[in-house]
Formats: C-alpha cells, sequence, structure tokens
C-alpha cells in the first residue's frame, strides 16, 4: 500500500516512508497474531483498511505535516497577496504561486480525511498498539452512527 | 451537510480518491520532496515567534532582502545576510519607559557557557538586540577565508533545539548536555526572575512520546526548568496557545 505514496518521491524519503510503515505493519501482524482474542475485532474488517490508513498516517507525518509548516510559515511572514515576495529556502524560492499549490494539497487532503470522518486524532501514535485503538474508536463510532 | 462515509464500508471509493488525490499532486509533492527536512524546523521557529506574540511582544520581520526572507538553512552562512524576527515589549513604570529588544535567530553560534573559546549553534536562540560579534582569529575561520560570528553567553537569552524524530532516552538526555553548555544557570538553578520572560530552553520533538519517554520528559522538566514538548506534528499550538500557557516553563531576562 505505502508504495503508491511514495510514488514520485526521492528515494531517501520513499525509503523512511516505507520502512516506517514496515515496521508498525509488522508490529500490527505480530500483535494480531499474539492477542488473537484481544484484537478479534480486525476479523470483521478488511486489512486493507488498516494498511491503508496506515500508510495515510505516515504519508500525513513525513509530507503533509511539513508542507502545512511551510505554508504558515510564509503566511506569516508575508500575510498579503504579494507576488513577488518569498522565502528563500537556499537556492529555491517559496513564492505565493508555491503556496497556492501547496494550500491545494492541504485542502484536499483534509477534505479527503473529513469526509471519512479522520481527524488529526487518528494520525497522532507512536506504538502499533495506540494506532489500532483509535482505529477501533473510529471503526465504533462508524457503526454507531448507523 | 454531506454525511460522513466511511472508511470501513466505503474503502473502494476512499481508495479511489486517496489515489486521484496523490496522483493529482505528485508533481508538487515531489517538487517540495527535497525541501522537506527543513519545513519542521521552519514550523518551530515560526511557533516561537508566536509564542513571542502570545505573551505580549511586538514582532516585526527583519533584514528582508529584495522582500524576501532568506531562511538560514545551516550554521555555515554570515548572519547579516539572513533574515529574522525582532520582538520587543515595552513596560511603563510610572513615568518612565522601559523597551526591550531581542532577536530570534536561526542556526546562529553562541558562545559556550563554561569556555568562551567553545561555540556551538542551537536551532533557534533569542538574543539581545544587535550583540552579534566577529571573531578575529583565523584559526576558527575555514581556509582562512570566512569570517566567524557568534554571539556572547551573555547576550543569550534563551534557546531552543528541534528535532524531527520520535523521542527516544538518548535524544532527550543529550539536550541536558546543550543546557549545561549553553545556559549554566538554568543547569544550576540558579534563575533570573527579571522581567521580561521568556521561554525556558526547550526541546521541540515533533513525534509522539512513548510512556518511558513520557516519563523521562516530566523528570528532565521536573530538574531543570525547560520545556519538552512532544507531538509537535499533531499540536503545534501547544508552544503559544493560550490556553497551554500556564503549562510552559518560563525564565527571567538575563
Amino acid at each position: 500500500m505505502i508504495k503508491l505514496f511514495c510514488k514520485g518521491l526521492p528515494y531517501y524519503l520513499s525509503n523512511l516512508l516505507y520502512s516506517e510503515y514496515q515496521i508498525y505493519l509488522k508490529e500490527i501482524n505480530f500483535l494480531v497474531k499474539t492477542f488473537s482474542n484481544k484484537y478479534s475485532w480486525l476479523n470483521d474488517i478488511d486489512f486493507e483498511i488498516i494498511e491503508l490508513i496506515l500508510a495515510l498516517s505516515i504519508f500525513f507525518r513525513r509530507i503533509i505535516a511539513q508542507l502545512e509548516s511551510v505554508y504558515s510559515f510564509r503566511e506569516r511572514v508575508f500575510p498579503t497577496d504579494d507576488k513577488e515576495a518569498s522565502i528563500e529556502i537556499g537556492s529555491y524560492s517559496f513564492n505565493k504561486e508555491e503556496s497556492q499549490k501547496i494550500e491545494k494539497v492541504i485542502n484536499q487532503f483534509w477534505n479527503i480525511c473529513e469526509r471519512y470522518g479522520i481527524q488529526i486524532y487518528l494520525f497522532d501514535f507512536s506504538d502499533s498498539e495506540t494506532f489500532l485503538y483509535k482505529l477501533k474508536k473510529l471503526m465504533e463510532e462508524d457503526y454507531t452512527d448507523e | 451537510m454531506n454525511k460522513i462515509k466511511s472508511p470501513f464500508k466505503d474503502i473502494n471509493q476512499f481508495k479511489i480518491e486517496i489515489f486521484s488525490f496523490l496522483k493529482l499532486h505528485k508533481a508538487t509533492i515531489a517538487n517540495q520532496a527535497n525541501k522537506i527536512s527543513q519545513y519542521f524546523e521552519m514550523s518551530a521557529y515560526n511557533s516561537i515567534v508566536k509564542y513571542y506574540e502570545t505573551n505580549g511582544y511586538k514582532v516585526t520581520i527583519k533584514n528582508l532582502i529584495d522582500n524576501k526572507f532568506r531562511y538560514k538553512l545551516s550554521p555555515t552562512g554570515y548572519p547579516f545576510n539572513f533574515s529574522y524576527f525582532e520582538v520587543s515589549k515595552i513596560y511603563y513604570y510610572k513615568k518612565n519607559i522601559k523597551k526591550y529588544f531581542f532577536e530570534i535567530h536561526h542556526n546562529l553560534a553562541i558562545e559556550s557557557s563554561n569556555n568562551n573559546k567553545i561555540f556551538l549553534t542551537p536551532d533557534i536562540c533569542v538574543i539581545n538586540k544587535n550583540s552579534l560579534e566577529e571573531l578575529k582569529d583565523p584559526r576558527y575561520f575555514f581556509s582562512g577565508s570566512r569570517h566567524y560570528y557568534y554571539v556572547k553567553n551573555e547576550n543569550l537569552q534563551t534557546f531552543c533545539e528541534v528535532k524531527n524524530y520520535n523521542p527516544f532516552p538518548e535524544l532527550l538526555f543529550s539536550f541536558i548536555g546543550m543546557l549545561q553548555e549553553l545556559m549554566k544557570e538554568v543547569f544550576l538553578n540558579r534563575i533570573s526572575n527579571s522581567r521580561p520572560r521568556h521561554i525556558a530552553p526547550s526541546l521541540l520533538i515533533s513525534g509522539s512520546g512513548s510512556y518511558h519517554t513520557r516519563l523521562i520528559q516530566k523528570d528532565i522538566m521536573k530538574r531543570f526548568k525547560t520545556n519538552i514538548f512532544f507531538r509537535l506534528f499533531y499540536y503545534k499550538s501547544q508552544i503559544y496557545s493560550n490556553v497551554n500557557m500556564s503549562n510552559i516553563q518560563k525564565i527571567g531576562t538575563r
């Protein structure tokens, strides 16, 4: 699943995303096998959804969160519509045009998440147990909404 | 209002939306990819500036070059070629007005508080206005061809170290070393209470902590007047929001 998120990224970044994803996935598989009773609720859902949300979380923290950072920095320094005003990061110029492109990426990412009831809370985890706990909460909310 | 879809029930639709999003923005994301590691530090820098704003300081952007904010990427490079923020605060003492000015820089060399021949570069530092010095010792210059600029330790007010990692014990404890080197009085708990107040030396970490690292975080913050922030990917506002201000440790002006 993560490979689809890595397409077009430079090696060091795609490798970072890929290895982080694999570490969590291995842990999840281990937890599911070892504590099959505790994680029996996972039998009711398609495992692909776990992979997809995990990949999305890693993509958020490694890419989207970073883009949000540079976007908000530029907005703070140049809150007006001055097209020439830019943040110079080495030889790269982060101007209004670039900022608008990034804004589009961020907004669209959050629009999709919002449509599926996914909030930043779900992405905030450092271990697989927390991730699964939050996923379970999301699933319960989904089914109570019915 | 649109009904919220379920990723569990509409997985195929969810997948299609994600993949078309990735396809549509592939070029923009790939174009940013090489710079992405710098962006977290930028966000931390922004948050520290916002902290000062929340605490009643007036913020001014300084040294814009042709209407461009030149961001200092590394410790090399002459500081006067880069942009920074100036923060100021005014106090009224009956008829007297007292103004304080500080500068918030990124990647600026600071003299050690233990040895004035040693310098190190925290990611973010708050210094007194116009306190940049040039070291006139050719041994420090790169092949004798460059100048060396730094700030005297007495002019440092506070500093922050930014780490784009998940916290781990060694990372947290290494911050104590920086604290001891840069702000010995905070390490020894001999802190000034003079106004205006600054954010205490802080370690800013992007990732979420485990139970163990959270214990270390609490312990270090109990032993030294410092802040260790976790989860900055998710909650940047914990540094500057009014709601969290009472939980943030502060130190007086030196």
